[in-house]
């Protein structure tokens, strides 16, 4: 893969996924680094900066502490700070200088969960892969926060180590409205009062187009909850692309828990009383695979456009089968009309879309340079182009179509503000 | 001992009084927090000041991030290019010709030839000890006719030795090259933003006929490179200081340090030893006398303008704060606020005096984790903010949009900062909006 831009833009990295996937929760999150990092987070991938407060830091690594491994001057500064705002939980990510000088995450996480009383963290992030990685990561996160809270605030050990009862709190106690106290395990095992059991979802014919619509049909018009997983401002423009995804599901369904947009750290609890997960970005496949395992909740991939809902779960299954470099991504006609670079997921619906609607043949491109694209261009120039409008000046002689994607040209793009239904309206 | 303010919040490392404080010894460090104040310049911006250059940053796409979008709201794109570092890059053995091989790659696929190429190293180079003068002597024999010059993105390397921004202002001019001296020519070297033509420096330069150049000025590549031929370079940003030292070293000329003073003796004190050293006349007696008048008066019908609303100010509107502070105070402005994680050496002496006379007035650690809950403490006042960090701690429209002393200088300057304030005064701004745009001013300075 060339590791080159000449004109154009990069998707971001990893640290910033974690970062945008946990940033509404509560936590204390850390990235472990020098400088930059939270100005570029908080400038160009976060459009909630100084709208929402979220303690998003960076820990002013400096070349002495680095080379001299002085793990404990952030180590001092996390729990100093952890004392005075209380967080929900430590999050502390990597970025390449602590990863070439080969920091030890989970010892770090350990001392600052002992000295803290508060579930720590340390994600080793490189800063050198794509923000998927890192939004990945950032689930594992909260699958472990929703799986091990009850137990970890139960622990006796850590009772007794807790400074201040922090960690069994009557805050943190009672902001568990709902009284779920049982176990992932328990949950499963328990039918009562789920919408739809597991057995019954997976009845359902995997990847099968079927709409929300249909799935609410089944259920004899008892209500059914859906989280929604994958969504960040890094894929969905915020205040924009979330809203609609948010009202198109509302019409068959109600929203139990919207991760990670929209939500707090009580809804990590909430998310168990869904009876479907619906995925909108390929950073959430994997939590909802997780999620179907252990809480038996079945999963869709997809979005709407123009009020129907386009599953994509066959595709992915067949990008999986078919990809060995899950880095990058290139599905689709080799006969192609269309090219499309955007967020698998959404890309994949529009790629749908298109040929279901309009007859139009598409290929679909993810983590590819510049340099790569202008080859395939040389191959079969696409009569039309929905990418990001950073990739526009490699687009030439051929109708270019601006998808703005924050996750490749953050906040430039603050003012076009388009949806999926604009966009394959432009075809 | 610093003095809590806050002691309810137990936050003893975001607020101090200022007499309770000690130079540059207010705050320990800590987790650093940012505000979506965006205004200064980055190294890409400033590299940018280079007319006919391109910029190619080789780091990990984190890093990588910022600057290409630095230059993507330029709107020049067409001007950077990237080498992302992969983790092989880091034990394999192939950083120096993936870097020599890359630079070679984006050149031939570029649709222009730049005159001159920055190619920015990063901390991970510094760690792993790479040869970056084989590297750079690698590419310059294989690309002629193209200048080269290596530059640092090393934020790991700012609180230790030369920092970022001051080697990036050094690395600016190192393109040029020793040629014939001209008496007659003087440059403005290190400033960001270009130097205010109202101003008395330049007047008086005028005035006795000297040719000025600034980077700003240059057209083209080969103006810029015309730089040399001056024989006096004059500094007016203290993180430019190292780059007027350095061309004094390389290109012989003689670097003249003002330090954008706003006390009145301090300004004409600094314009007469210039005019000294460049052997040329100065404005007589009746001028200055005439231009602290005029200051005053300006200051006094500010005054009356606007009573006693509390003044909030930050670093980012001037690196001599203190003395723009002192100045305030000394004419009765109710400054109550400053944002500063530190100061200058050249505002120490306004430390000592502020902090004697004015010791109520409270200084900020901008980078507190604290900072963005610490308002959610204090009373509710509007404040006539200058400076964009002050705008966003005091929730205030009332602010004067200026980075870096916005180009300003001397007797003339602190008239268009009293007119400046007297508008942010009447006049309200679209705050977040306004302070989110990246190195305010730079996309005018650039071809």
């Amino acid at each position: 893969m060339s590791n080159k831009t000449i004109i154009t833009s990069m998707l971001t990295a990893d640290t910033f996924g974690v970062v945008s996937c946990l940033y509404e929760l509560g936590g204390l999150i850390v990235m472990h680094d020098a400088s930059g990092c939270n100005s570029t987070y908080t400038t160009h991938d976060e459009p909630r900066w100084g709208i929402k407060k979220s303690d998003v830091y960076i820990s002013a690594l400096t070349e002495l502490d680095a080379i001299s491994g002085n793990d404990m001057k952030l180590i001092d500064d996390v729990v100093e700070v952890s004392k005075n705002l209380n967080p929900k939980f430590i999050m502390i990510c990597t970025t390449p200088i602590p990863i070439m000088v080969g920091f030890d995450h989970s010892a770090v996480a350990k001392i600052i969960e002992e000295k803290t009383g508060i579930r720590t963290y340390c994600v080793n992030t490189t800063g050198m892969e794509d923000y998927t990685v890192g939004i990945e990561k950032g689930y594992d996160v909260i699958f472990d926060l929703m799986r091990s809270e009850e137990s970890f605030k139960c622990s006796p050990l850590q009772m007794s180590d807790s400074k201040e009862g922090s960690q069994c709190s009557p805050l943190r106690m009672s902001d568990n409205k709902d009284g779920t106290k049982c176990s992932p395990l328990q949950m499963s095992d328990k039918k009562e009062g789920s919408q739809c059991s597991p057995l019954q979802m997976s009845d359902k014919k995997e990847g099968s187009q079927c709409s929300p619509l249909q799935m609410s049909d089944s259920k004899e018009g008892s209500p059914l909850r859906c989280n929604i997983i994958g969504l960040t401002p890094l894929d969905y423009y915020y205040n924009v692309e979330d809203i609609k995804l948010k009202n198109d599901l509302k019409k068959f369904y109600d929203i139990n828990v919207s991760l990670t947009v929209g939500c707090d750290y009580e809804d990590i609890y909430k998310i168990k009383n869904a009876n479907k997960n619906i995925v909108v970005s390929k950073s959430g496949i994997k939590f909802a695979e997780k999620l179907k395992k252990e809480l038996g909740i079945d999963y869709d991939i997809g979005i709407f456009i123009k009020n129907s809902f386009i599953s994509v779960k066959n595709e992915i299954l067949d990008i999986n089968n078919i990809n060995n470099n899950k880095d990058k991504i290139l599905y689709g006609e080799e006969d192609y009309d269309i090219i499309i670079i955007n967020e698998i997921v959404k890309a994949l619906c529009i790629k749908k879309y298109l040929y279901e609607n309009k007859n139009l043949k598409a290929k679909v491109l993810y983590n590819y340079s510049e340099i790569e694209i202008l080859d395939m261009f040389k191959e079969r120039l696409p009569k039309a182009v929905i990418a990001d409008g950073l990739y526009e000046p490699i687009c030439k002689n051929t109708k270019f179509i601006n998808f703005p994607h924050v996750a490749f040209s953050g906040r430039i793009y603050n003012g076009v503000r388009k949806t999926v239904d604009d966009i394959v309206d432009e075809l | 001992m610093l003095k809590k303010v806050y002691d309810k919040k137990n936050i003893e490392d975001a607020c101090v009084y200022i007499k309770d404080a000690v130079f540059n010894k207010m705050f320990s460090q800590s987790l650093e927090y940012m505000t979506p104040a965006r205004g200064t310049f980055n190294i890409a911006h400033t590299g940018m000041l280079i007319p006919e250059s391109h910029e190619i940053f080789v780091c990990a796409s984190n890093c990588l991030r910022g600057v290409i979008l630095t230059a993507g709201e330029l709107h020049r794109m067409n001007r950077f290019s990237t080498i992302e570092v992969k983790q092989n890059m880091l034990y394999d053995g192939s950083m120096e010709y993936e870097i020599i091989d890359g630079v070679k790659d984006i050149i031939n696929k570029l649709d222009y030839k730049p005159r001159a190429i920055l190619l920015y190293f990063s901390c991970l180079h510094h760690f792993m000890g790479i040869d970056i003068d084989m590297i750079m002597q690698n590419i310059k024999n294989e690309n002629e006719g193209i200048d080269f010059i290596d530059c640092y993105m090393n934020p790991t390397l700012r609180k230790s030795g030369i920092t970022p921004d001051e080697n990036m202002r050094m690395r600016l001019y190192r393109l040029l090259k020793e040629q014939e001296l001209m008496d007659n020519v003087v440059a403005f070297v290190g400033n960001d933003l270009k130097m205010d033509e109202d101003c008395e420096l330049v007047k008086i330069l005028e005035k006795n006929n000297m040719e000025i150049k600034e980077i700003h000025r240059c057209k083209n590549y080969d103006m810029y490179k015309s730089l040399s031929k001056a024989k006096y370079y004059i500094v007016t940003y203290n993180s430019a200081k190292k780059a007027g030292k350095d061309m004094e070293e390389r290109l012989n000329g003689k670097s003249i340090y003002m330090s954008n003073s706003f006390d009145y003796d301090e300004i004409e004190k600094e314009l007469g030893e210039m005019c000294e050293i460049l052997n040329i006349k100065n404005f007589d007696k009746e001028y200055y006398e005439n231009m602290r008048k005029k200051c005053d008066e300006k200051l006094k019908s500010l005054k009356e303008l606007i009573g006693d609303r509390k003044i909030s100010v930050d670093y980012t509107f001037t690196n001599r704060i203190l003395s723009f502070c002192k100045l305030l105070l000394n004419r009765g402005f109710n400054v109550d606020r400053i944002y500063a994680d530190s100061f200058i050496e050249d505002d120490k002496e306004d430390f000592y005096y502020i902090k004697n006379k004015y010791g109520n007035v409270k200084i900020y650690k901008t980078s507190s984790p604290y900072m963005q809950y610490i308002d959610d403490l204090e009373e509710k006042e509007n404040y006539l903010a200058i400076g964009q960090k002050a705008a966003f701690f005091t929730k205030t429209n009332n602010f004067v949009n200026v980075i870096e002393g916005g180009g300003f200088f001397g007797f003339s300057g602190i008239l268009k900062i009293i007119e400046l304030m007297e508008d942010a005064y009447k006049n309200e701004k679209e705050m977040l909006s306004l302070i989110s745009i990246k190195g305010l001013g730079c996309e005018e300075c650039i071809l």
